[in-house]
């Protein structure tokens, strides 16, 4: 759960006293090629996976039915590009994804925050959502397909319901990490309540909320497709076992590689935020 | 200097503890922390508190600051009953680093205490400017916590506890952990503060220099439990010098004093019964003493005729 990036802080020796400047400035330079170098490496990492995967489709280890070689498979991308059903499929996904995520988000920080402040809430609640958060989401899918029926309300409840866990208890962890000392330090200032939780609480659980939303948004997607895959609901998951069955395949890896890339540039986004929003932290939390 | 807005004159009212118990833990665990300790502290006062670790000074400055409450005997300020913390009193913790917020300013931090009494922005940050400035930090209102020294966040720490305009100030070992040269310059910040403010200061250490070195007045606790054990008047005057106060014989023959009272009450609490009161206690002709307590001492269990009950607590704890 550690939160992650390698380099939250490219700032930060500009910030640091003077007298340390020299030594900073002379590591940073030393270390601008090392970060290119790095990113060369993982590069060609990425590259070498695609050669072998290459390399396994041209052997025809496997039938080129079930795996097709990477140029067919981003040879795709051309033709889905111009197709409305691509953007189609992949705005029903992110609709879905992106509403359950943001209604899990309004309903569970809040709630987690409350209830991580008062301890009592915390401890009431604590078993009622250990066992709720258990029930794995796609079990109970024919549950939710018998309810609410085969509709995108149905997708989007399924989502909320895989995402809102994480983030009401990263949340609720967060509200607690305010330290004994600080929460004394405003008890004797008698800091407000409502200050209190605006400008202690908060950005006291930012990091661990920042976590949450993280995991729930990566989830969201997941469970998406999911949904997708196992119903007849439209969006990439759909899109992907049309393919399949029409003996596409090639155009099912290439919406694989959508959801992939859309797994990623969630990530990210949410790198970014969460450095845009923990721009306080000294460089030592980087690791 | 700076300009405050005084409620009740300089040092605001007078602090008095009567007879107060502390008791943590409930049945078996019970565990007696602090037993009768009486104090008075008088408004513009600087009182330090000091007592071997594990005394329960920081207890005493918690129930001090209405943090916790005493499970017997008052704490009252200006003769009302204090059970929560106080507009008129101010704390400043050991632990700088935890009790800073490390995601606000520097200035931010100084002036957070204001924005809960409803102070206007601007009015704000120029006092918290005012009071860095008082504290020698007037360039780094825009920085974050952990970009400053140990030291410094222990003056910006102080200078919150100055923006807050509150006319008590209670100080939990403050200098406890900062470098030596850092300690002496916080040291006479906080004299020349105290003297240019005019504000009443408790503060609470184990090093007897520091208190001898402050203090207009040194509280001696120990035992087990924690009780007065002495209570005496430092009467080195006003001005201090860290080179030439420390080497007079009035600051070493405190110290010495201080010292072998703890001593005393440490033997005493650790069962190996009373020992005489040190020679050099009885020889002098005590010029650092108050008859009578004039100034607001111990009000109770803090003469020296009373060895019995001392003899007493010893004996409370087997």
């Amino acid at each position: 759960m550690a939160i992650s990036t390698t380099d939250r802080r490219p700032t930060a020796p500009d910030r640091k006293r003077p007298a340390r400047r020299t030594w900073r400035t002379r590591h940073t330079r030393a270390g601008n090629p090392g970060r290119r170098v790095l990113l060369m490496l993982q590069l060609a990492t990425v590259l070498a996976v695609l050669l072998i995967w290459a390399a396994l489709a041209a052997a025809r280890l496997v039938s080129a039915t079930a795996l097709p070689g990477p140029a067919a498979v981003f040879g795709q991308f051309p033709q889905l590009f111009g197709d409305p059903v691509y953007w189609q499929a992949v705005g029903d996904t992110l609709n879905g994804a992106v509403t359950g995520f943001v209604a899990a988000a309004v309903i569970g920080v809040p709630l987690g925050l409350v209830t991580g402040t008062y301890a009592a809430a915390e401890q009431s609640s604590r078993l009622l959502v250990d066992v709720l958060r258990s029930f794995p989401v796609i079990a109970l899918l024919p549950v939710f397909l018998l309810v609410l029926g085969s509709t995108p309300t149905m997708k989007t409840t399924v989502v909320l319901l895989a995402c809102v866990f994480p983030v009401f208890l990263q949340a609720q962890y967060g509200a607690r990490s305010v330290t004994p000392m600080i929460a004394e330090t405003m008890d004797s200032y008698r800091v407000p309540r409502l200050l209190r939780f605006r400008k202690v609480i908060l950005p006291s659980a930012t990091p661990s909320v920042m976590t949450g939303l993280r995991l729930a948004a990566t989830t969201s997607v997941l469970v998406a497709i999911g949904v997708e895959v196992l119903t007849t609901l439209p969006g990439i998951g759909h899109e992907v076992v049309q393919a399949q069955q029409g003996g596409a395949a090639a155009r099912a890896y290439a919406y694989i590689v959508t959801a992939g890339a859309i797994g990623y540039s969630i990530n990210l986004l949410s790198q970014f935020a969460e450095r845009r929003l923990l721009r306080w932290r000294p460089p030592t939390h980087t690791d | 200097m700076m300009q405050r807005h005084m409620k009740t004159g300089g040092g605001g009212s007078s602090l008095v503890v009567e007879d107060v118990c502390k008791t943590f833990g409930h049945g078996a665990d019970e565990h007696r922390v602090i037993e009768g300790l009486s104090l008075r502290v008088d408004p513009g006062e600087f009182v330090c508190v000091v007592g071997p670790s594990g005394a329960g000074k920081t207890t005493l400055l918690r129930c001090l600051s209405g943090l916790i409450r005493p499970t017997t005997g008052t704490i009252r300020y200006g003769g009302e009953l204090l059970t929560r913390p106080h507009a008129d009193i101010a704390v400043v913790f050991q632990d700088y680093r935890g009790s800073l917020l490390p995601w606000m300013r520097v200035r931010d931090n100084v002036a957070f205490p204001l924005e809960g009494m409803g102070v206007k922005r601007a009015e704000r940050n120029r006092r918290a400017e005012e009071c860095l400035g008082a504290v020698g930090l007037a360039d780094v209102g825009d920085k974050y916590p952990w970009q400053l020294s140990g030291g410094m966040q222990q003056r910006v720490a102080i200078a919150r506890g100055l923006a807050y305009e509150a006319p008590v100030l209670l100080m939990d070992e403050p200098f406890g952990s900062v470098d030596a040269q850092s300690r002496f310059d916080l040291e006479d910040l906080t004299l020349s503060l105290r003297a240019s403010l005019g504000i009443t200061v408790v503060l609470v250490t184990h090093d007897i220099d520091e208190a001898v070195y402050l203090g207009d007045r040194v509280v001696v606790i120990g035992g087990r439990p924690t009780t007065v054990v002495d209570n005496l008047v430092v009467d080195l005057g006003a001005d201090r010098d860290q080179i030439t106060t420390r080497a007079d014989h009035r600051f070493t023959d405190l110290r010495t004093r201080v010292l072998t009272m703890i001593r005393e009450a440490q033997a005493q609490a650790q069962g190996e019964g009373p020992t005489v009161r040190s020679e050099s206690t009885s020889e002098e002709p005590a010029p650092d003493r108050s008859p009578g307590d004039a100034m607001g001492g111990a009000t109770g269990g803090t003469g020296r005729g009373d060895g019995p009950a001392r003899e007493k607590t010893g004996r409370a704890v087997r």
